[in-house]
């Protein structure tokens, strides 16, 4: 890969009639037609945790990428939107950073990147976008295979701490059971904090992607071992997910959701870095 | 909100300007660094918004190698953050056209506001909320929760291990930081003779430690769950809480 030596240069910029919050990093000398979008994730503002995205952002600058780390409406320091729900309001923030990056620097074709909620906001922008070229999903969605529950049990039936808290959980469930016989049931209301497709939503989103999207990396960490432990789980579960330029998974088991480890950052920046280096 | 970069490390600035008719002191908000700095980030957003409604011309910004500031953490100093403070607080002052300063600041973001405030005339009331008092015990809870962080990977291969172990902690800070840290110790004397200071604790214990009120009449206890010393990332965010810092200003 073929990196400048000066640094990146960044501007912080508000798009949009909402005035949606980001951070424009900007090569030396732009060699990509393609624009990089980083999505923020739940309740983390751009920075990404422990400046993942800033790192990345600068690193993919350094590659020759321009880059807009946002703040989708509502979240960070962009203002919620009033009077549209949320896939719209995304959408239209999505359109806001695209016409931005259009005007300042002639970009018509995006990867975006997203971690945890904001890898679900990926593929919801790219099911609804045909200028999202590629997506970066950092534990986004999957799907449970029969490999899947083979591996999960084998791991877990000849340990005995998986027994010792299979049992607690037990107990912890009876408890909890009786006492929501008394509880008001009003407090019992947990809000969801992220929504998973089902196999059959998903499996047509990723039609729709395969159909525009160049190429996809997903790299999943111990976060998602409830549902995804082994590479290739997302290709077998969704065989038609086939982005022409190849559908790419690297599970990471010793990382945590939010890559507090210095080197599991430096390798997720590695990664997809020389995956987007293929893109022109 | 009017955000722009300034100084030579090319700092993040966010101005919330009053609205209404302003006030004639502008705020600044030290946010706290590290892991506190992502779970704060919303609530001091918060903050500044009530704040900007009340009157006050607000300035947020992050120190250099943190946030969207230009550089890495691992060039960042103690001392190069307490040029910040000021750098920062002339900022809002030419922004703004105001003559004094009133700062907010959390954690380490305190004790930097507070250590600033002997060089910087214009700030004249400090608002800090669970100031770090002794910077090697501040550093210790850090390092103490990286190692527990590091215990609690469950997969980690040994090269990874040796690999995480090889940092103190999770934000591989230079020597020279974590040295300027450890040795980091609430100034006194300065901040009780040049500005007003009024203390926000949310620990009962610090609280009845009765470590701050010795430096302070206006030492506040306002209990909320923000478990500094345990590794979390969960966001801190309260209304009551923000409520209360804004009535302090």
């Amino acid at each position: 890969m073929t990196q400048d030596p000066a640094e990146p240069s960044e501007q912080p910029i508000l798009m949009g009639d909402n005035g949606l919050f980001g951070i424009v990093s900007e090569p030396c000398a732009i060699r990509r037609n393609t624009g990089v979008i980083l999505l923020n994730s739940g309740l983390l503002h751009r920075v990404g945790p422990s400046r993942l995205y800033v790192h990345l952002s600068r690193q993919l600058a350094r590659l020759g990428f321009v880059s807009a780390r946002i703040d989708v409406s509502g979240k960070g320091d962009t203002p919620r939107r009033q009077g549209v729900n949320v896939e719209q309001s995304l959408l239209y923030d999505y359109d806001d950073v695209c016409q931005t990056l259009h005007s300042l620097y002639g970009l018509d074709r995006f990867i975006l990147v997203g971690l945890c909620s904001g890898a679900d906001d990926a593929c919801a922008v790219a099911y609804q976008r045909d200028n999202v070229a590629g997506l970066v999903l950092l534990d986004g969605y999957a799907a449970k295979t029969i490999r899947y529950y083979f591996r999960y049990y084998k791991s877990r039936i000849f340990n005995l701490g998986s027994w010792t808290t299979a049992s607690r959980r037990l107990f912890n469930r009876i408890l909890h059971i009786m006492r929501r016989i008394d509880a008001d049931e009003s407090e019992l209301t947990i809000p969801e904090v992220r929504h998973f497709a089902s196999i059959e939503e998903a499996r047509r989103a990723f039609e729709q992607i395969s159909q525009h999207c160049e190429r996809c990396l997903c790299i999943y960490t111990s976060a998602s071992e409830k549902y995804y432990n082994y590479e290739g789980q997302l290709g077998r579960r969704f065989p038609t997910f086939r982005p022409k330029g190849g559908l790419c998974e690297i599970y990471l088991p010793a990382a945590k959701h939010t890559y507090p480890l210095a080197h599991h950052r430096r390798f997720a920046v590695e990664n997809i870095c020389d995956w987007a280096a293929t893109f022109t | 909100m009017e955000p722009f970069f300034f100084g030579e490390r090319k700092l993040l600035g966010l101005y919330h300007p009053a609205a209404g008719l302003a006030k004639n002191i502008g705020v600044l908000i030290c946010p706290p660094i590290l892991g506190e700095y992502m779970r704060t980030h919303g609530c001091l957003r918060q903050l500044a918004v009530e704040l900007a409604a009340l009157g006050h011309h607000v300035l947020r910004f992050d120190y250099s190698g943190t946030g969207d500031s230009g550089g890495d953490i691992q060039a960042a100093s103690v001392s190069g953050w307490l040029d910040e403070v000021c750098i920062a607080s002339g900022e809002l002052q030419a922004i703004a056209g105001v003559e004094n300063i009133a700062v907010v600041g959390v954690r380490f973001g305190a004790a930097l506001a507070a250590s600033a405030a002997n060089d910087c005339p214009a700030i004249t009331h400090l608002v800090l909320w669970d100031p770090v008092d002794d910077g090697s015990v501040y550093l210790r809870g850090v390092i103490e929760t990286y190692e527990a962080l590091i215990a609690s990977h469950e997969y980690l291969a040994a090269a990874d291990l040796e690999d995480a172990r090889s940092v103190t902690t999770g934000y591989a800070l230079a020597d020279s930081l974590l040295q300027g840290i450890g040795a980091f110790r609430f100034p006194d004397g300065g901040v009780t003779d040049g500005a007003r200071l009024s203390v926000l604790l949310t620990d009962k214990t610090v609280f009845d430690s009765g470590r701050w009120q010795g430096r302070t009449t206006n030492c506040r206890l306002f209990e909320h769950e923000c478990n500094w010393t345990t590794f979390s990332e969960s966001v801190i965010f309260g209304r009551p809480l923000i409520k209360e810092l804004a009535q302090q200003v």
